[in-house]
């Protein structure tokens, strides 16, 4: 992983291939890599879908190697749909494959031209690109199989559906899975529609004949390795609630606690929740046929996902993740987990973001386009996005533009981009990230709950409420810091819990690259990344007053608990003041 | 009130979607107040490892728990337990978890948490506190969560009886993930008042296993007391939950049985 490769699509004829050393980016990997390219190469107040935006691809610092959940890939440029910097990442095979194949970087630049699909495919020899106007418009299911009847079964690809062609600005990037299906994406903020700027349709990997990425310091990485995989499997989340049921086994948690949101924000908790609970998901799963505990790449160790049949026994989709089952079916009142798993089929083969198109047919739901729980309207509606009609352009755009169309004041979005499946006023601390994350309503930019054992900023007491301020900032910068990893951020429950685990991550980071980082270390990279992130939306013009909920989550009570979001501005303002 | 009276071996594909019914939530019999840990040790029969090792969240009427011992119970209330769950949400749920300030606003003892569950009693139709038994029976709104949307589940507090006037009733009951597999078939085995609702969808199985009230068993045990008369057992079906409504509930119990033929046995229960 010591070189970064560049493609220029605006080249007269094919697109010109450039392989250059990693320089200034050394020791950078997965979003700090992506986030340092983008802040310091693409200009801020750049149009998304133009020449000067970058889409960069990268796996992390310690994908490729044996090191367990280091199967993460980030793809950054400049949103589409916030208007600022983004890092979206995804599972799947594609990180494994592209850092054995040395890269540490794939950089899509350059004008993209009307009327290309590219084909890029790079093994062991170099990298061919095609222009291949027979995958035009292909959803990612025909594409991936057309792709493994050329390639075979043993590469993986990194994709886009129709939505990233077309543009949207909730288009995904697709990488496939161990099974070679499409169902991992990075799927927030408009990835796929930069993809679809630069006129590249799919990226094929194949590392045949690569070797593993070897450590510096072999016995020491062996040793560390051993204690984290050990440390993920004996904790009773990665252990054990992740796997047998999945990450939608907080469907019954979040509900209990009133913070699901539902009908479009309007309440905390869902009636048909145990319906589509992961607990019934696992149980129908295995009834069909799917295993309900199922890795997304080699080398998963928690193994958080299944495969969901048809009432027949087929393949229908992946296990619908806990956002994507909140998404189409707590927020549109759909409580059938059928219906919830077409939604989920169709997201991935469109190449769509299942956070912003369940919360944008919410919205839909809510200006009167279709009733609350009818899910075949959903089904109806997801279609449209998929042929590019003017009502699907229109959705495909997210809740944001959604919300304008129809002229709802209702649109849970902060920066243009979607509220995940937590309600801010019940679980008020999420709204802290949400307002101040610079990617955008975003449930993962303040996920690793490391930040106690770091001790960013000093320890917060977890027994007085007003830290929460102090503990989003934390998180923020933690979450910075694994996303630099390639690791899992599921990893950072059993990190959490057993100081040991988190000692065996840092060493393998350093037995790895003969480094000797310390928690400071990893702290001032997390600190770095989220810096670089805020200093570009600055220069885009973002003010402090975008970090902010939509002015009804401080208006309108959300039952159960009745209570709404009641962070001071000048609070969130202290968010990254360190 | 009906009564379903199963033996089931242990492969029978009816046990997983029996201890799945558990997250949906049973009823059980309580008199007066009691902490949450007092409730587990007694009613459910959970011991003291399980308790510190395996019950990682705990909800009362919807907001979270970080002391068993300060948390209480009694008729009316609805009691939610998960083991660990993951995702920072998941974390923050947690009993005294380090992130716990990020649901102040909800947890359990904190003012607005108890301010909601006042006005969602007093919306109810009772005191401050608390909304009595009648007027949740007769399905009035629980609270304007309920009222506002119509598919939330209902308001906090409604149903639960005044402060100071501990009296028998039922607790509402859910078990979540690894705490459903583990301990739901042991309590199946007690039996348990469920829903008769939810029982719909598993009718054709469950028809030859249903008693009459006549037959019902007399369970061992305080806090389990099926009904043994119709009069009974048509007042205590007819319990008003936490949630505010007044489902038909129903006696379930599920008795491991030896492997044998799928068949019916001529007392009535199901043995597969």
């Amino acid at each position: 992983m010591d070189k970064i490769l560049r493609i220029d699509v605006g080249q007269t004829g094919l697109p010109s291939v450039k392989t250059e050393a990693v320089g200034a980016y050394a020791g950078l990997g997965g979003r700090a890599l992506t986030s340092t390219i983008v802040g310091k190469e693409v200009p801020p107040l750049c149009h998304a879908l133009g020449p000067e935006n970058k889409l960069v691809i990268a796996p992390g610092l310690l994908s490729g190697t044996p090191a367990g959940q280091s199967g993460r890939l980030s793809v950054g440029c400049k949103s589409p749909l916030t208007g600022g910097i983004k890092e979206a990442n995804a599972g799947g095979q594609a990180a494994q494959v592209l850092a054995r194949l040395g890269y540490a970087a794939i950089v899509l630049e350059g004008a993209g031209k009307s009327d290309t699909t590219y084909l890029i495919h790079i093994d062991k020899n170099g990298v061919k690109i095609e222009n291949d106007q027979r995958l035009k418009l292909l959803g990612n299911y025909a594409l991936i199989d057309e792709m493994k009847k050329r390639y075979g079964d043993k590469v993986a690809c990194i994709s886009i559906g129709p939505a990233g062609e077309m543009k949207m600005a909730s288009a995904s990037i697709a990488c496939t899975d161990m099974e070679m299906h499409p169902t991992r994406h990075a799927g927030r903020g408009g990835v796929g529609a930069v993809m679809g700027s630069k006129g590249v349709k799919v990226i094929v990997l194949d590392d045949a004949g690569c070797e593993t990425r070897q450590p510096k310091e072999s016995e020491a990485f062996k040793a560390a390795n051993k204690v984290w995989i050990e440390g993920l499997k004996k904790h009773p989340v990665t252990g054990g609630g992740l796997p047998n049921f999945g990450t939608n086994v907080l469907m019954n948690i979040i509900n209990e606690a009133g913070g699901l949101p539902t009908t479009n924000f309007k309440t905390g908790q869902y009636a048909g929740a145990s319906k589509i609970s992961g607990e019934s998901e696992a149980a129908l799963e295995i009834k069909r046929g799917g295993p309900a505990t199922h890795g997304c790449h080699r080398g998963c160790v928690i193994q958080c996902s299944g495969i969901y049949n048809d009432a027949n026994g087929n393949f229908l989709t992946k296990q619908p993740e806990y956002e994507t089952v909140w998404s189409h079916g707590a927020n549109c009142n759909i409580d059938d987990l059928d219906t919830i798993a077409m939604l989920d089929r169709l997201d991935d083969d469109y190449g769509l973001d299942t956070i912003e198109m369940g919360a944008t047919i919410g919205v839909a739901m809510e200006a009167g386009l279709l009733k609350f729980g009818d899910g075949a309207g959903a089904i109806e509606l997801m279609k449209e996005v998929g042929k590019g009609s003017p009502l699907g352009r229109i959705i495909g755009s997210g809740a944001a533009v959604a919300a304008k169309a129809f002229g709802i004041e209702r649109a849970p979005v902060v920066k243009g981009q979607a509220m995940p499946a937590y309600d801010p006023r019940a679980i008020m601390g999420m709204g802290v990230t949400y307002a101040t994350s610079p990617m955008g309503a975003d449930h993962t930019a303040g996920y690793a709950v490391t930040a106690n054992i770091l001790k960013v900023g000093g320890y917060v007491d977890p027994l007085k409420s007003e830290g929460q301020i102090e503990l989003s900032r934390n998180l923020q910068i933690a979450t910075a810091a694994i996303d630099s990893t390639g690791m899992c951020l599921f990893i950072a429950f059993a990190v959490l819990d057993q100081p040991e685990t988190f000692q065996a991550l840092i060493d393998l980071i350093n037995s790895f690259h003969g480094l000797k980082l310390t928690s400071d270390d990893v702290t001032a990279l997390g600190k770095s990344v989220l810096a670089i992130e805020r200093d570009f939306n600055a220069r885009a013009g973002f003010t402090k007053e975008m970090d902010r909920l939509p002015l009804y989550f401080k208006r309108e009570k959300i039952p159960p608990h009745n209570v709404t979001f009641q962070i001071k501005d000048e609070d969130l303002d202290k968010v990254f003041n360190w | 009130m009906r009564s379903y009276d199963l033996a089931l071996d242990g492969r029978d594909p009816l046990w997983p979607e029996l201890v799945n019914l558990l997250q949906t939530g049973f009823r059980i019999e309580v008199e007066g107040e009691k902490s949450v840990r007092d409730f587990m040790r007694e009613a459910l029969l959970f011991d003291d490892a399980y308790i510190e090792g395996s019950i990682s969240t705990v909800f009362v009427d919807s907001q979270p728990v970080d002391d068993l011992d300060a948390a209480r119970v009694g008729p009316g209330s609805r009691l939610a337990l998960s083991a660990a769950m993951p995702g920072l949400v998941g974390a923050i749920m947690r009993i005294k978890s380090p992130y716990a300030s990020f649901r102040s606003a909800i947890s359990y003892g904190s003012a607005t948490a108890a301010g909601a569950a006042a006005s969602a009693g007093a919306a109810a139709g009772g005191s401050a506190g608390r909304a009595d038994a009648s007027s949740a029976a007769a399905g009035e709104p629980a609270g304007e969560g309920a009222a506002a949307a119509g598919t939330g589940e209902a308001g906090l507090a409604a149903g639960r009886p005044a402060a100071g006037k501990p009296a028998g009733g039922l607790v509402l009951v859910k078990l979540f993930n690894a705490v459903m597999a583990e301990r739901g078939p042991a309590l199946l085995e007690r039996g348990l008042l469920v829903d008769l609702s939810e029982l719909a969808p598993l009718a054709e199985r469950l028809g030859a296993a249903e008693r009459a009230p006549a037959e019902l068993p007399r369970l061992a045990g305080a806090a389990f007391v099926a009904p043994a008369d119709s009069a009974s057992s048509e007042a205590q079906s007819r319990q008003p939950a936490a949630d505010g409504h007044a489902p038909e509930l129903a006696f379930l119990r599920v008795r491991a049985a030896p492997r044998s033929k799928n068949t019916a046995g001529s007392d009535g229960e199901v043995r597969r």
